[in-house]
């Protein structure tokens, strides 16, 4: 048996989706803003991360961890995002500032060089790629924000890396 | 190969500008790096304008959203329950007319699929469709799924052999309802002690006389409560029937 008069919403979810965005919401609009760079597409992917976040909170992971995992949510949608964008316009391979740079590492150091081409990277690469060489996380926070191994870490970087390198050869 | 940078993470610096315990930075480096101090006051300014502008903005849409959700999912289990229980009256009927077309119908149709019973105890109400957990003085409502015929009767007996006729209350014959729409039987039932008691609910083309169903079921009662148990079908000449047991029990 069930009660039929089992109410649907009640103020205590309705405050706990204000607290919940809050304590997140400033993480998230923060970390999309960085990836996006665009204040509107910011809102909204904060938004979208928010509801994503919420309706897996109790997945979410003690204190420590809570950032990491908010950040790999977010870096996931965003990422998505621009790759969506991209494929609405033609893809912006930025291979003639890696062959003028000569250098593969040093141009990597570029953040703004480095962004454009982990945009154009493939899905599974891109989000390594972008907390390493945009973000400047060593590999064990790469590892410890998207939740893989190291050593997968280790194979994802190096496969960005090749194809950075195929495109600075031309 | 890794950028070789001084440059904290932006993790980290977003870490220190949302005031979390922040791994230990370089702190000669942060005091000098115009990137980082940049970075770490970019995170800053973000963050407030979300506090600030987004949230109080965006916060009754996301809410909005998650209720929204919510909603849907408890009025697809209302929704979804009607539409689950004529799928099944309509299963019962395919077993019920290949029984009527075989020799031996011994099997009848189904009633707690088919039927919504509705119980009061108290200020209590809930769904008792299954009809087990029924005491003594509940008051139960009961909702019919139409089947396509346009006269219904609905009646009981219990284990005293007592048969009443629930709808139409008092009636001679059975009532005209829309074919083609759930009926809510008007009013409530008061139940009494007596255990088992067997609702069968009757849809026909034309009438049926109210008299002849009685004594079919004062007769079925008057078998005991463990035939009232089993049987699920009575020889009425209705073209669909359906049945429910109540098992009541004293608290």
């Amino acid at each position: 048996m069930t009660d039929a008069l089992e109410k649907p919403w009640d103020e205590a979810a309705d405050d706990r989706v204000s607290r919940l965005y809050s304590a997140h919401g400033p993480a998230i609009y923060a970390r999309c803003q960085r990836l996006l760079r665009d204040r509107a597409l910011a809102e909204d992917a904060t938004q979208e991360v928010f509801i994503r976040i919420y309706r897996h909170i109790e997945k979410a992971p003690g204190s420590d961890e809570v950032l990491a995992w908010v950040y790999r949510i977010a870096t996931n949608y965003c990422l998505n995002e621009i790759r969506g964008r991209k494929r609405r316009r033609e893809v912006d391979w930025p291979t003639a500032e890696l062959q003028v740079s000569g250098n593969l590492e040093s141009a990597l150091l570029d953040r703004d060089l480095a962004a454009r081409l982990v945009e154009a990277a493939p899905t599974r690469v891109r989000a390594v790629a972008w907390l390493h060489f945009v973000d400047g996380m060593d590999q064990t926070e790469v590892a410890r924000v998207l939740g893989l191994s190291r050593r997968t870490v280790v194979h994802r970087m190096r496969a960005f890396i090749e194809l950075a390198r195929k495109l600075a050869a031309g | 190969m890794s950028p070789k940078t001084p440059h904290p993470s932006s993790f980290e610096i977003d870490k220190l500008a949302l005031q979390e315990p922040a791994s230990p930075l370089p702190g000669s480096h942060l005091g000098a790096c115009p990137r980082c101090q940049e970075d770490l006051a970019q995170t800053r300014a973000e963050a407030d304008h979300f506090t600030q502008a987004v949230r109080p903005r965006t916060l009754p849409d996301v809410r909005r959203r998650l209720t929204r959700r919510r909603f849907r999912l408890w009025q697809l289990s209302v929704i979804a329950a009607p539409a689950l229980a004529a799928a099944s009256v309509m299963l019962a009927m395919r077993v019920h007319w290949a029984h009527q077309e075989g020799a031996a119908p011994a099997v009848g149709i189904k009633g707690p699929a088919a039927l919504r019973l509705f119980v009061r105890r108290g200020t209590r109400v809930f769904d008792a469709s299954d009809g087990r957990d029924l005491r003594p003085g509940d008051a139960i409502r009961l909702v019919v799924p139409p089947a396509g015929e346009p006269y219904l009767l609905v009646a009981s007996v219990d284990a005293q052999a007592k048969a009443s006729i629930y709808w139409p209350f008092g009636g001679a014959q059975s009532g005209r309802i829309d074919p083609k729409a759930r009926f809510e039987l008007p009013g409530s039932i008061t139940l009494d002690p007596a255990s088992p008691e067997r609702i069968f609910i009757f849809y026909s083309r034309k009438p049926l006389l109210a008299e002849d169903v009685l004594t079919l079921l004062r007769s079925l009662g008057a078998r005991g409560g463990e035939a009232i148990r089993t049987t699920e079908r009575v020889a009425v000449p209705a073209e669909q029937q359906t049945t429910l047991l109540l098992e009541k029990r004293a608290p």
